[in-house]
């Protein structure tokens, strides 16, 4: 078998100029495959981590009803007080973090001589308890100036994208228009207490901020709330025995639902796995013409060797050991390209992981559905430094496999005749 | 010993059937150095490589020690020529990215443990460094056929063909490429080897330096045997 490996090695220099167009095709493959995994992954990845650490909670429970209607901003569907106390009694029996949470749609009115903008703004309004919001989020930390709520404050926080649209700034009057729980509307006077520039840009661009108990007094809400966001405190999805806690610890409540974050966010989960596939299916494409490459470099290696082969098959050698020939050589071609384009994908991902890409100038004011930061990072997967040159190195030895299958067909003598 | 019974053999393509070879019989003696001459087409290249199993048989058999080749399967042909034959062919067909030692070593590839033990070879790059020597290769072990003259490459060719000690040795137009003096070196060399080893070498030539160096001639023409003369 050494012998064999070692003629296999030999051959690989022998057409010089066809192993190199081979080998390039398989070193791009896996570096692009590389990059393309580690943007993919950092961009699936930090838009996770922002949405867990300003939008929504590993965990979330909603009213009975609410998440089916959850996009229309339902008011009237909410988690009453009472219901609320039982939740909070058996959250602090065990010791799980939560916020309860208000969430409906406002329009902001503002008017200012020197500010560019002029008119209304559609925004989530969210009511939130100033001291228990950080039990599961991130958004105090993103103030950028001025100050974070507090409670019987009768101001608001608004995202970095909103102050900008409107050339908000800290002690400006803001008007917000919404509906009470029971339907009416209602105008608030708000002062602007803060600016919250978080890694969110999505968030930044449409979430105001108020104070729970204020908002209960303008809208009317009685002591109700329309969600609990919970978290286990690790800014990522929650695990299924945690999820699996939360709802027996409020298995006894009756009127309320236990979501987890991928249930909360269908949508988003749909088109994150439509993306997931497109992406995927770009890196099948490259590989399939890298898997050409190699068909064709070892069909024309097949052809000119045929009469070598003949005399390996003279001389008494298996058909199986002249396959293996030429799978190794496929093999070896694959694992030099591998390991050469998975260490050109490392080299130029590195800065991109550790130090990141600006991306302010291109990411203000427009949304690609993803809560990229500013600066984004590509994600450092050891994974697919792994899987992916394990992958091409699958391929590149099946690509072979078409061409050796013709190695042996014919007569030994009709062979060495028609050479 | 080679017997030959009513061997036939055709050819079969889309238009035609030609048959190249009818009604052959002969027997060779083990240890025998035998020439099937004829012109070109007359069929010589087609009766060797019939009996090296290169080539199917249409009808007869041939019998090699006993042992019938037609109907043998491709896994028992392999298995045939791996333990009883060696080949030494017109255009060398040597490995290029293998030096002439390693061409020669690649003999025993593919035997088993079993089947090396039994030609009492014990250590494959000493025999076939030996093989080199007694082919008057001595000193070109680690150069490759690119770096060798046709002649040195037809010896490396006959080195690999004799390292595992075959009874048979089939040579097709070994000395087609040469030139006359390493045509008459070639010849004299497999002679020496035949008297020195008893094996059993059949020529396809139409070569005259051929024909001079060998005991018996058989004489094809259109298929079939005209004349079987000792020399």
């Amino acid at each position: 078998m050494l012998t064999i490996l070692k003629m296999a090695w030999r051959n690989i220099f022998r057409y010089r100029s066809r192993t190199t167009i081979t080998l390039v095709s398989i070193v791009v493959s896996v570096f692009i495959a590389i990059l393309v995994d580690a943007f993919l992954m950092g961009v699936f990845t930090q838009s996770e981590v922002n949405m867990l650490s300003y939008e929504c909670s590993e965990v979330v429970v909603y009213a009975d009803g609410y998440l089916e209607k959850k996009e229309l901003f339902p008011a009237d569907i909410v988690i009453e007080s009472d219901t609320r106390n039982q939740m909070e009694s058996a959250f602090r029996k065990e010791g799980i973090d939560y916020s309860p949470q208000y969430r409906t749609t406002a329009e902001l009115v503002f008017y200012d001589e020197d500010a560019d903008f002029e008119g209304t703004l559609n925004t989530i309004l969210l009511g939130v308890n100033p001291n228990m919001d950080s039990n599961v989020f991130l958004r105090k930390e993103g103030i950028e100036t001025g100050e974070w709520l507090e409670e019987g404050d009768d101001g608001i926080v608004v995202g970095a994208g909103i102050a900008g649209k409107l050339g908000l700034e800290v002690g400006d009057i803001l008007t917000v228009e919404c509906k009470g729980m029971s339907g009416f509307a209602q105008t608030m006077d708000v002062l602007v207490k803060g600016i919250m520039n978080t890694e969110n840009t999505t968030f930044n661009a449409s979430y105001v901020l108020m104070s729970l108990d204020q908002m209960d007094a303008y809208l009317e809400l009685d002591g109700a709330v329309n969600m609990y966001a919970i978290s286990d405190g690790k800014l990522s999805r929650a695990s299924d025995s945690f999820t699996e806690k939360v709802r027996r610890v409020l298995s006894g409540i009756d009127g309320i639902q236990v979501y987890d974050f991928e249930e909360d966010n269908a949508g988003y989960m749909a088109v994150l796995n439509g993306d997931k596939g497109g992406s995927y299916m770009v890196l099948v494409f490259l590989f399939i013409i890298a898997g050409a490459g190699i068909v064709n470099t070892m069909v024309m290696s097949v052809l000119e060797r045929r009469k070598e082969n003949a005399m390996l098959r003279a001389m008494g050698f298996k058909a199986r050991t002249i396959r293996i020939l030429f799978l190794a050589e496929g093999m070896i071609v694959g694992v030099i390209g591998s390991i050469l384009g998975t260490l050109l994908g490392a080299l130029v991902n590195y800065p991109f992981a550790r130090f990141g890409i600006d991306l302010s100038n291109l990411m203000d004011g427009v949304d690609m559905g993803y809560r990229i930061s500013f600066v984004f990072k590509s994600a450092w997967s050891s994974h697919s430094f792994v899987s992916i040159p394990i992958l091409a190195v699958i391929l590149s030895t099946l690509a072979s496999f078409i061409p050796v299958s013709r190695v042996n067909k014919g007569e030994i003598a009709a062979t060495l005749r028609k050479v | 010993m080679i017997k030959a019974i009513n061997l036939k053999k055709v050819y079969k393509t889309q238009a035609e059937s030609v048959t190249a070879l009818e009604d052959v019989n002969f027997t060779i003696e083990d240890g025998e150095l035998v020439a099937l001459a004829g012109a070109s087409g007359s069929g010589k290249t087609t009766l060797l490589n019939m009996i090296g199993t290169l080539d199917s048989i249409t009808d007869g058999d041939i019998e090699f020690n006993g042992t019938k080749l037609r109907g043998m399967t491709e896994k028992e042909k392999t298995n045939f020529r791996k333990l009883n034959m060696g080949f030494i062919f017109q255009s060398y067909n040597l490995i290029p990215v293998l030096t002439a030692l390693e061409n020669v070593e690649l003999a025993f590839n593919p035997l088993s443990r079993d089947e090396l033990e039994k030609t009492g070879v014990k250590d494959t790059k000493a025999a076939a460094m030996q093989t080199l020597k007694d082919v008057g290769l001595q000193g070109f072990e680690n150069r490759r056929p690119g770096e060798l003259s046709g002649g040195q490459q037809q010896r490396v060719s006959i080195a690999r063909a004799l390292v595992r000690k075959p009874s048979l040795i089939l040579a097709d137009e070994p000395t087609a490429n040469l030139d006359s003096k390493n045509s008459k070196l070639i010849l004299e060399l497999m002679k020496n080897l035949n008297e020195k080893y008893g094996i059993t070498v059949i020529y396809s030539s139409h070569d005259h330096q051929v024909l001079e160096n060998v005991r018996r001639i058989i004489t094809l023409k259109d298929g079939h045997i005209v004349e079987d003369r000792r020399c």
